[in-house]
């Protein structure tokens, strides 16, 4: 029988704006991220038209656990090749 | 008891900010309630360094019960640096009772905002997110530009609210100046500073001395809590100002440290308790923090020079 799965979509400059910063606000974007892999859901994140601050690039990218960052469940979307590249730095100075 | 007199004349740019520290130190070190005598009356101009730490100097003072009841301030003879010091409450920081001849009438003057005070995290991000819109609404600055500082803003004051260890906050002034197509913003603590924070991350090198120190803090993933913290946040800041054209300064201890339109680092003969940092940006250029971001594209390992 085949499986459905939840798809949740988040775009953090909806609610947030178009300047993503403050390590509180990444760790609970972060966490939520995490619960819902951990339900089985899969997530999109979308941060098309918003930049982040490296404090926030820590806390929600690196701080995540590389099983959750890794899985096939989330995707993040919108990110230019300069944060990308940024995340890649930032998250290879945790592990 | 005769009061502690402290005379600022002339002007407090950048370049005097050692002077003003060498002046106020009194005021750092007292120990015991005191009266004082803050005489601006030959003040010409002051730039925002040295009235953040002069605001500072005094709300600490205050909050610490050493400013005596009959302290006052002599305001400057020049009416516009009067009005300017009105502005900035500094009158009722040193003598909150003092009753002025004339009805002081508040004007939103171009360029200008009061003095702001934060004590956390969420104070600080606030803050910031207030100057950024302040500038944008007086400066030709695009959302992204906005944006940018406002996210430079929050690294900093996360800083203070973080590292500096102190009750009393940190403080942000800002200025546009509208002939010289830029804005400066300074936030001062008056807490551990940097050399003291530093050490309490027993896995870095101790530095030599002040200027080693500003030197290692500017340095990317240097942090001296290493698991909250990633030690990106001045390194950014300092390469968004100098993609920008504009100047970053990181003043703690006996060291100041310059990087963007310079890049120098060196001792001070006076010595600040605490932290300052100055942002000169430049409205007339871009300034995105995503151009920061790319340069981390090729340059991975230690990331990009500075």
């Amino acid at each position: 029988m085949a499986q459905t799965c939840e798809m949740q979509t988040i775009r953090p400059s909806d609610t947030l704006g178009p300047a993503l910063g403050g390590r509180p606000v990444a760790a609970r974007l972060r966490t939520q991220i995490e619960q819902a892999v951990r339900r089985g859901s899969r997530v999109l994140v979308d941060f098309d038209g918003a930049l982040m601050s490296p404090s926030f690039v820590d806390e929600l990218f690196a701080k995540m656990s590389a099983e959750v960052r890794n899985s096939e469940l989330v995707e993040f979307r919108g990110l230019s090749e300069g944060t990308q590249a940024f995340v890649r730095f930032t998250v290879d100075g945790r592990e | 008891m005769e009061p502690l007199v402290i005379k600022l004349s002339s002007h407090y740019y950048e370049s005097r900010v050692d002077r003003l520290i060498r002046q106020l130190t009194p005021i750092f070190e007292l120990q015991e309630r005191q009266t004082l005598h803050i005489d601006l009356k030959g003040l010409a101009g002051i730039g925002q360094p040295a009235l953040a730490l002069l605001i500072a100097t005094l709300v600490q003072a205050t909050d610490r019960g050493l400013v005596g009841e009959k302290s006052f301030v002599s305001l400057p003879d020049s009416p516009p640096v009067a009005r300017y010091v009105e502005r900035m409450n500094l009158v009722k920081i040193v003598s909150p009772t003092l009753e002025r001849e004339e009805a002081f009438v508040r004007r939103d003057a171009e360029g200008f905002m009061p003095c702001r005070r934060f004590h956390d995290l969420a104070e600080g991000i606030s803050v910031g997110r207030e100057l950024a819109v302040h500038l944008q609404e007086r400066c030709n600055v695009d959302d992204v530009g906005k944006a940018s500082v406002q996210l430079a803003l929050g690294e900093i004051t996360d800083n203070v609210a973080y590292h500096a260890d102190t009750a009393h906050g940190g403080f942000a002034v800002c200025q546009h100046y509208k002939n010289r197509q830029a804005f400066d913003i300074a936030i001062v603590d008056l807490g551990v500073g940097i050399m003291e924070s530093l050490a309490r991350n027993p896995m870095l090198p101790t530095p030599a001395d002040d200027a080693a120190a500003l030197k290692l803090a500017l340095t990317p993933r240097i942090t001296s809590t290493p698991t909250r913290n990633a030690g990106l946040g001045l390194f950014v800041t300092a390469m968004l100002l100098q993609g920008n054209g504009g100047r970053f300064t990181l003043r703690s201890g006996n060291a100041v440290a310059y990087r963007g339109s310079e890049n120098e680092t060196r001792l001070t003969t006076v010595a600040l308790p605490g932290t300052l940092a100055t942002m000169r940006v430049r409205s007339d250029r871009p300034l995105n923090i995503e151009t920061v971001y790319s340069r981390f594209r090729k340059e991975l390992g230690d990331g990009p020079d500075l």
